[in-house]
């Protein structure tokens, strides 16, 4: 079966405890409904492990509004990415929290689109063919040996 | 009948663990250096010949020796010991006038043996030990003549074989034998009298003992003395279900194991291996080269490699031989039985196998050697000229006939003798051999002579039930204790059955009782259900052709896994001497028939006219008789033959010769079309002449022949058989241009430094090597010898040049995911063999990490993946440095180790939904609703592309990642670091690009099939006939209306008039010739640039064709996308290649190649890793629906593999192996 999903952002806080309703209020007042939904914050907060990458991931696209205020807005296009990819959502949500990391310790930053599609390549490379990799891994290994650009 | 208790435990036995037999007695017995009294012994003190070298007489004169020659096996740790009767039968004693004793020899044999048993068990309560009684091949042959002068001749019969073998296997288990070993087997037909002959005992005291089969091969050339293959050896006694097939003798374990392996794949059975103690040498003491512990060796990596369920010895191997194989390989594991695919399984001399699948081609039966249907075979059997028969015979097989049908049936001729006497000569006949043979004859008596000289797997033509139940399953009993397939006709009790009803009905009854009664085989039930004559006048014949097609429906519907098959010529006989009327009558039939799902038919293909080639009204009227479509067709018909009778009669005489005067493209099509290859020497010379050169001969006169077949075909208007001979004339053309075109090549030099020697080479299925041939230019520009072996290269060869070239390392590639299993194959080859040689991985679907995981623990010497052509230096220089090599190894093992370690700990991420769930949320349409695109032209066909017109289509980014300049086009020409590079060779493309397009060299080919369709679950039914499977998406999506895709969604249900399309372009083999006068030339570059090239224009071919594909189905028409969008692929529709990630399985590329005909509408093959080869070919699917998209299957869980498996008829295993990089688990873990 499908699992069942949270239907509130009270349900939510149910669910994962008190201490996630001050994230919630935070991407609440951070993004218009416009930008990230309630079902969508909802389903983000369901795919992510830890405040920290909630809260993350409310920067980046925060960021992204306002970079690019028209077309696909950026919580579409980061959940049609992950749909396409073999990688769950909380896999994603590791995986942009280490590549943010790594950019942070380089004191550089990069666009939300940007770092998508720096990921997707990453599991597109050839290293993840045919052997099941953690996505973590892989952008370890990409980010060593090729490094980036952009 | 009840199986012995003993084959109930073996069975249970085998599939825990390995059983032992014990070696060779011929050996042991000379280690006693016996004289000639010890074969005389209280037994045959006065016999007036010789006896010494009778081993099977020291059963009754010296049982002391064989009694402790069995109890040192059985110490050694042989679980099953043969009994001492090799020669046990009179034909072999007939050479010691010992017939007499033979029962004696065998029942004495296995009362001693057993007595060794009982007595070992008696100290060794805990061990559980069997005797085989050993049947061995005798001196004669069945299917050899020792006479040289005269082939036909046989110095035995299968009955008296059968007599011999009878009383042996009855001596032997009244004697107390557990198991009947038939070994060393040379000619199969000896070891099929010998099955006879145990199923005849089995049957009259009810009880089915354990049976183990061993054949030998006796040489490299693979085949048993009496020429079969290992396959087509398995076929032909398949139908005795022994306990166990296996190898044995002449051969030592090394040498066998090519073999072994392939027993080990095709038999359902347990496998059993008892090698000779390596080759002969006289001057051992055993006669033979191998110590045990080297014996061993060899035999315990048959076990690890999971080819083993008994192991034992042969010539030379003794109990110490047993003992060190017990104990390298008692506490390893057995093989598993593999599930064989269900399938029709003849042979020859070679195998022959048609599988049950909707997608099956129709097969034809040579029906020349048949006394009632040709008057020239008639002729010379009745003139006693079997000589000149036989070239019929080989004209047919050479004309492709899968099978030849053989009848004498004629009231002047000794039918059982002329049967005999041809299949005979047929045997001495390798290149007729090869087939299978249909023997045909209303006579049983002939039939059975004719079974009693084949040791293929033959089919017999007919039984039916016209004489009653109880004589048709005699038949039928016999008929599979034989070991051959049989055409059931649709007679029974009451007659010949002609409504549609009555074949039906008969054929059902005919199948229930063969498979419930007899517990036959369905796969080797063939019906014919009559094939009558129409347009006879009498109004109730009218409907005898709709009849044969529609029960040809139905039967496949009602008796699953049978086959269908008819003889043609019946149809037509009201028109006998009206040849074009005839062959009208068939082309029209058989076009319907084969729709309908006809396998096989007994026809003369080189009597077929083209369906869409007959004359209209010709072609319009037969349809009409065939059909029945209305009452006055027989009519109409007789009055339009009467005409065409007239006017062929008067032109009789000048008609063969009447197209040689057409102009010379014409008649080199002519020759084409009709298969004819009398004339195509003599015009492909006088083409080349007049074209000057040989290329243009082919990209000419024979391409459009042969894109006129090619349409023809794929309008269903052409029959397989005339398109393979259609090929065939191709094929003689090219063979004759071929050493004009070798004489415009140029001479090749020698490179001229040595840094070391690397081997290289794309493995065993696969056809990709430009990523190896850049290997190759950067290592033989820094001074290596560069041994390219090329494409498609097996472990053999790749070791081989190893060895011969004394390579300092060993270089493999690959592009597609099932060369990374062949490159495991290598690794553990390599392993197996000792090698010490590094070994680099390299290729675009191999990673470090596969290297790491999947390579490395099978090959303990150092090991590298190179993932970039540039960094191949680093690698081969650091591994031949005596002073780097130790620690750059082992900082390589370490990065391994740490990948294996990673890979071990990690948790798997996804959720994968149910199969059920997920197709629950599949991608849903409201068809009623939905405009479905409808093409102007079904059927397929190719598309005249010129090469000029793709090159605005091409997208020229890859072509930079070729070589590996990162970017993409036209960006990268102003990139900073790679612009400059990128300009220089994108200019040099250019060039070549423009020498390519004017001078022609290369003839692509576009071939496109548009087809009716709907969707069935996740699959899609094509041109209600064939089944093309999808997977869908199982890794659970963010959101609750997530859609979970398969292509499948994107076709509709049945009743919509939906389309599906399939397409495979080439820019043809002139790529790879073209390439390689520049590599001949030493010119590497130029060489790598005509591939890339030629990659980059069999994917503008793709796009193009995709555009015109749309423009068919209308909603291209006004597309109006520039070439960027294009490439972008902005438009409507998807054209997903099988083997890619929407459907990621390579082996529907098979199905899309039936569909399409396409190996021999565009030379495009398929490798046995379904690569494509050429090259530079481009395949795949067309959709239409507005919303198709590009997806990515991704993870699928075991239960779509296990439902998956079902819909295409294989294992769970086969599949998971091709989708390995899919699987959303760890099989080992099921």
């Amino acid at each position: 079966m499908i699992p069942n999903q949270f239907k509130t952002l009270e349900d939510v806080i149910r669910e994962k405890g008190e201490e996630w309703r001050v994230t919630l209020e935070f991407a609440r007042t951070s993004l218009s409904e416009k930008y990230l939904s309630e079902r969508n914050l909802i389903r983000l907060t369901k795919g992510a492990a830890t405040i920290p990458q909630t809260e993350l991931l409310v920067k980046l696209l925060y960021q992204d509004s306002k970079e690019r205020p028209t077309g696909v807005n950026g919580i579409d296009l980061f959940f049609r990415v992950v749909d396409h990819s073999n990688y769950s959502l909380s896999a994603w949500l590791n995986a942009i929290t280490y590549f943010h990391e790594w950019l942070s310790k380089q004191n550089r930053t990069t666009s939300f689109q940007k770092m998508l599609g720096y990921l997707q390549c990453c599991e597109d490379s050839p290293e993840n063919k045919d052997i099941d990799h953690r996505f973590i891994d892989l952008v370890e290994e990409m980010i060593k040996t090729h490094g980036y650009v952009g | 009948m009840k199986k012995h208790p003993t084959l109930i435990e073996l069975e249970k036995t085998l599939k825990e663990k390995i059983l032992f037999l014990d070696g060779a007695m011929g050996t042991m017995v000379q280690t006693y250096k016996l004289g000639e009294s010890d074969f005389r012994l209280g037994h045959f003190e006065n016999h007036p010949s010789d006896l010494k070298g009778n081993n099977d007489l020291l059963t009754l004169t010296r049982p002391d020796v064989i009694y402790q020659i069995h109890t040192q096996y059985l110490e050694a740790g042989a679980d099953i010991i043969e009994t001492n009767t090799f020669s046990g039968t009179r034909i072999a004693q007939k050479d010691y006038d010992l017939e007499s004793s033979v029962y004696k020899l065998n029942f004495e044999s296995a009362r001693l043996a057993k007595k060794a048993c009982d007595d070992f068990m008696a100290k060794n309560p805990e061990k559980k030990v069997y005797v085989a009684g050993a049947l061995g091949p005798t001196n004669r042959t069945l299917s050899l003549s020792p006479d040289v002068n005269n082939p036909a001749f046989r110095a035995v019969t299968f009955d008296e074989m059968v007599e011999n073998y009878y009383e042996q296997t009855k001596a032997l288990i009244e004697g107390g034998a557990d198991i009947l070993l038939p070994e060393t087997t040379f000619d199969t037909l000896n070891l099929k009298s010998a099955i006879f002959a145990i199923e005849k005992y089995q049957e009259e005291v009810g009880i089915k003992f354990p049976l183990m089969l061993s054949v030998t091969i006796t040489d490299a050339s693979g085949r048993t003395l009496s020429g079969q293959t290992t396959e087509a050896f398995w076929n032909s006694v398949r139908h005795a279900k022994p306990l166990s097939v296996g190898l044995n003798c002449a051969l030592g374990a090394k040498e066998m194991r090519p073999y072994l392996e392939e027993l080990s794949r095709i038999s359902d059975t347990f496998v059993s291996c008892y090698p000779n103690a390596g080759l002969p040498n006289p001057l051992s003491p055993t006669g033979y080269d191998e110590t045990p512990l080297m014996t061993a060796k060899f035999v315990a990596e048959f076990v690890d490699a999971g080819f083993i369920n008994i192991l034992g010895g042969c010539c030379g191997t003794t109990p110490p031989h047993i003992e060190a194989i017990v104990k390298k390989c008692q506490t390893k594991k057995p093989r598993n039985l593999p599930e064989i695919k269900k399938a029709t399984r003849l042979s020859g001399l070679e195998s022959f196998t048609i599988e049950s699948t909707h997608n099956n081609p129709f097969y034809m039966v040579g029906e020349r050697t048949n006394v009632t249907g040709s008057p020239l075979f008639a002729k010379l059997i009745k003139a006693g000229n079997f000589d000149e028969a036989l070239s019929v015979a080989r004209q047919q097989v050479d004309n492709g006939a899968n099978i030849i049908d053989i009848n004498f049936d004629e009231g002047l001729l000794d039918s059982k003798a002329c049967m005999t006497h041809f299949l005979n000569l047929i045997a001495s006949e390798p290149d007729i051999a090869r087939v299978p043979v249909m023997v045909d004859s209303s006579k049983w008596e002939v039939i059975e002579a004719g079974l009693k000289c084949l040791q293929g797997k033959a089919i017999v033509n007919s039984i039916s039930l016209k004489e009653g139940e109880e004589q048709f399953l005699n038949h039928a009993r016999l008929i599979k204790k034989y070991g051959a397939a049989v055409v059931i006709m649709a007679f029974d009790e009451q007659g010949q059955a002609a409504s549609l009803s009555e074949k039906v009905r008969i054929c059902k009854r005919a199948y229930d009782l063969l498979v419930s009664k007899l517990n036959f085989d369905p796969h080797d039930i063939i019906f014919d259900a009559n094939i009558l004559t129409v347009a006879t006048g009498i109004e109730e014949h009218n409907a005898y052709g709709v009849n044969f097609i529609e029960a040809v429906r139905e039967i496949k519907k009602v008796c699953p896994g049978a086959l269908t098959s008819g003889g043609v010529s019946n149809l037509s006989f009201s028109f006998r001497g009206n040849n074009l009327v005839r062959e009208a009558i068939h082309s029209v039939f058989l076009y319907h028939a084969i729709k309908a799902g006809l396998d096989m038919g007994i026809v003369n293909a080189g009597m077929l006219g083209v369906y869409d080639e007959l004359d209209p009204e010709l072609r319009s009227k037969c349809e009409a008789v065939v059909l029945n479509l209305h009452p006055n067709a027989t009519e109409e018909l007789l009055e339009l033959a009467e005409k065409l009778k007239d006017k062929n009669s008067n032109k009789a005489e000048v008609k063969v010769d009447e197209w040689r005067s057409l102009p010379l493209e014409a008649r080199m099509s002519y020759s084409m079309v009709k298969g004819l290859d009398q004339y195509i020497e003599i015009d492909t010379e006088e083409a080349r002449v007049k074209l000057g050169r040989p290329l243009n001969v082919i990209e000419g006169p024979l391409m459009d022949g042969m894109k006129v077949v090619g349409n023809l075909f794929g309008e269903g208007k052409m029959f397989l058989p005339q398109v393979v001979k259609s090929a065939r004339v191709m094929k003689k053309a090219v063979a004759y241009l071929e050493p004009f075109m070798e004489k415009e090549k140029l001479e090749a030099k020698e490179p001229i430094r040595e840094q070391g020697v690397f081997v290289i080479a794309t493995v065993k299925g696969d056809v990709h090597d430009i990523g190896k041939n850049i290997v190759g230019v950067v290592l033989a520009c820094n001074g290596y010898k560069v041994i390219d072996l090329g494409v498609m290269v097996s472990t053999q060869k790749i070791l081989e040049a190893a060895k011969t070239h004394k390579a300092d390392i060993i270089g493999l590639s690959g592009l597609i995911t099932p060369s990374l299993d062949e490159m495991i194959h290598v690794a553990k080859e390599m392993e197996r063999l000792e090698f010490k040689t590094p070994l680099l991985i390299g290729g675009a679907t191999t990673s470090k990490a596969h290297t790491a995981i999947k390579i490395a623990p099978h090959y303990h010497s150092p090991i590298a993946h190179v993932g970039d052509a540039s960094l191949v230096i680093e690698v081969c220089t650091n591994l031949l440095s005596p002073e780097r090599k130790s620690d750059y190894v082992k900082k390589m093992n370490e990065s391994f180790e740490d990948l294996r370690r990673r890979h071990a700990n990690q948790n798997q991420e996804n959720v994968l939904l149910p199969l059920r769930d997920a197709r629950e949320h599949s991608f849903k349409t409201n068809w009623n609703e939905t405009a479905i695109a409808r093409p102007t032209k079904t059927g397929v066909f190719t598309l005249d592309i010129k090469l000029e017109e793709v090159i605005s289509y091409i997208d020229w980014s890859p072509f930079f990642w070729t070589w590996e300049l990162k970017g993409t086009y036209p960006k990268i020409l102003g990139n900073d670091k790679y612009g400059s590079e990128a300009q220089k060779i994108f200019n040099d493309a250019q060039v070549l690009l423009s020498d390519i397009l004017k001078h022609n060299r290369f003839t692509p080919k576009v071939l496109v099939g548009i087809f009716p369709a709907y969707s069935h679950g996740d699959d899609v039914v094509v041109n209600n006939k064939t089944t093309v499977h999808f997977l869908r998406q199982q890794k659970e999506k963010i959101g609750e209306d997530g859609q979970y895709l398969c292509l499948a969604d994107y076709i509709a249900p049945k009743g919509h008039n939906d389309f599906i399309g399939g397409f495979v372009v080439t820019t043809g083999p002139e790529v790879e010739e073209f390439s390689k006068t520049f590599q001949d030339k030493n010119d590497d570059y130029s060489s790598i640039m005509v591939k890339a090239i030629g990659d980059r224009l069999a994917e503008a071919l793709a796009e193009l064709a995709h555009k015109k594909v749309r423009e068919i189905f209308g909603y291209g028409v006004d597309e109006n996308l520039s070439t960027d969008d294009l490439i972008k692929e902005k438009y409507r529709g998807v054209r997903p290649a099988p083997g890619y990630p929407a459907c990621p399985d390579h082996t529907e590329k098979k199905i899309l190649w039936d569909l399409l005909l396409a190996q021999e509408l565009t030379g495009v093959s398929l490798t046995e890793n379904f690569a494509m080869n050429p090259a530079s070919s481009v395949s795949g699917f067309y959709f239409n629906h507005p919303e198709a998209q590009y997806f990515n299957v991704g993870l699928i869980n075991h239960d779509q593999v296990v439902d998956y498996a079902k819909r295409k008829d294989m294992s769970v295993s086969e599949v998971e192996k091709w989708l390995s990089p899919n699987l959303g688990y760890d099989p080992k873990s099921i």
